[in-house]
């Protein structure tokens, strides 16, 4: 959309890794340029596979299909604790990346979604209620085209 | 040889009284204990045989734990100790028995000497009798919930896919005509949108439908179905399943296919979840009259003989009791280090009446 080619993503993605000391950080964005409107990781730093290039996010699944779903934050202080193991394929990111800790928030551009920022660490509670406000509170209300904001309840029926 | 004088026979009874495995329990009128045989004292708790030895009315009580009536397995209503005068043949009685618990019995309780109102109480063990039947039983539940289930996720995943799904695509459809209409770019960026979410939801509609039964398993037979369902896995789980199939569009009994389809699914599900690799093989054929499935991956195995189901174990079992409807075989050989093989064998079986054919 407007604004996505000029904003260097990457190089956005990149610098947030290193100014807080990530392992992971990804950006999932829905391709309008295609027919498809399918969301997908679209930029990633710090992965450990190229795993993550095969999968299409459906709404509602995983990590980054949730978010972009609800339209709200996702904050797992500690994977081991929190999710089930059992359930855990049903996060391939988390997985393929193993990650212990982690963040994602959805990114607007308007009153949709347009796309996903996951942030972790490998580490056990590294990500916690703190890191996570600093983190939002350093993007600041944009991230290239889009905005941080949390859908309010009104937002949904539009 | 015949028994002529009356003094074998009474021998002749006296072994059977002592050395039969039935339990033996001779009652005064009162419900009192007067004898019981060797294999009644082998059952009863030591310490109730004292107490029914001092000859306690109805001291059976201390051990009997009901009998099975219609309405209830284990009952005490109109039990037969409440009318000694009748005669009662064949019933199910439990008994506390001496370290095993409670156990089920074949009962028959006979008056046999009218004047002294003296009667008999036989048991026979039926353990054994009622774990067969209770197998038996589970299996055919288990064989009849799962047919049901079968059905009625094709009954949903239908309904969705020409439902639901179609009338979604035709509003898609006027959705893009709009967009070629006289509209100012505000409402374009709001139509394109729109059109977005639109297919996205389309897409989770025939992907919940896929995912309760595919369609094109019903359509296509098993190649194509499981082809859909690699494709699937790829795209939402980036898992690799390297299909090695020999059966082209050949098409099998509905029954056949829908067990073939739900343990390869079963099987690369377990592989995606304990084996920690990416990819994954499954290979279909058909030799002499046998349809054979192998999944198999290079992963972390697991003990077959010996494991600890890190799920619920019933993944396994599932797959089990399926292959079993059909006839077939299932083996799994798995290692720690040689990853994990799960193979199914199924007897193709060539006419059959087509009313069996629940599922095409």
């Amino acid at each position: 959309m407007k604004g996505q080619q000029s904003f260097n993503f990457q190089s956005a993605i990149e610098q947030l890794r290193e100014t807080f000391q990530l392992d992971f950080v990804g950006l999932a964005l829905v391709d309008i340029s295609k027919k498809r409107h399918e969301l997908k990781w679209r930029y990633v730093s710090g992965n450990l596979s190229t795993r993550y290039r095969r999968i299409v996010l459906q709404s509602g699944r995983g990590v980054a299909g949730l978010v972009f779903k609800m339209g709200k934050p996702i904050m797992i202080e500690n994977v081991e604790a929190q999710l089930d193991p059992q359930d855990l394929y049903n996060h391939p990111i988390v997985l393929f990346e193993k990650l212990k800790s982690f963040g994602a928030m959805p990114l607007f551009q308007g009153d949709h979604v347009q796309g996903v920022l996951l942030i972790g660490y490998r580490k056990s509670n590294k990500m916690t209620e703190e890191t996570f406000e600093q983190f939002k509170q350093a993007i600041g209300k944009q991230f290239g085209p889009f905005y941080l904001k949390e859908r309010m309840k009104d937002d949904v029926i539009e | 040889m015949t028994l002529s004088n009356s003094e074998s026979l009474t021998n002749l009874l006296q072994k059977l009284y002592g050395r039969t495995t039935e339990a033996m329990f001779f009652f005064a009128a009162d419900g009192q204990i007067l004898s019981m045989n060797e294999a009644a004292k082998e059952i009863i708790e030591p310490g109730i045989y004292k107490k029914m030895l001092e000859g306690d009315a109805r001291s059976i009580c201390l051990t009997c734990r009901g009998y099975t009536s219609e309405e209830e397995q284990m009952t005490c209503v109109s039990c037969f100790m409440s009318h000694p005068q009748e005669t009662l043949t064949s019933f199910q009685l439990y008994l506390e028995t001496r370290d095993l618990g409670v156990l089920p019995y074949s009962a028959t309780y006979q008056v046999i000497d009218k004047e002294q109102q003296i009667s008999v109480l036989m048991l026979r063990n039926l353990t054994q009798q009622t774990q067969t039947q209770e197998v038996l039983h589970q299996k055919l539940r288990m064989q009849q919930v799962i047919l049901a289930q079968e059905n009625e996720r094709k009954r949903i995943s239908r309904e969705l896919h020409d439902g639901v799904a179609q009338e979604m695509l035709s509003s898609l459809v006027d959705l893009r005509v709009l967009k070629y209409m006289d509209v100012n770019d505000k409402a374009l960026e709001k139509l394109r949108q729109t059109e977005g979410s639109l297919m996205r939801l389309l897409d989770e509609i025939r992907h919940l439908s896929v995912e309760l039964r595919p369609a094109v398993l019903d359509d296509f037979g098993l190649e194509a179905a499981f082809r859909t369902h690699i494709k699937g896995l790829e795209k939402n789980y980036g898992l690799y399943v390297h299909l090695d199939s020999d059966l082209k569009k050949k098409r099998y009994e509905g029954e056949i296919e829908t067990v073939v389809y739900r343990i390869g699914q079963e099987a690369i599900l377990n592989a995606m979840k304990y084996a920690e690799v990416e990819d994954v093989y499954l290979s279909l054929k058909e030799t002499k009259g046998i349809l054979q499935l192998q999944v198999f991956d290079e992963g972390v195995g697991f003990d077959v003989n010996n494991f600890t189901p890190q799920g619920t174990g019933l993944g396994l079992y599932g797959m089990k009791e399926r292959v079993e409807l059909v006839g077939g075989d299932l083996t799994i050989v798995s290692g720690a280090q040689t990853g994990t093989k799960v193979q199914v064998e199924i007897p193709v079986k060539k006419e059959r009446a087509t009313n069996e054919n629940h599922n095409r």
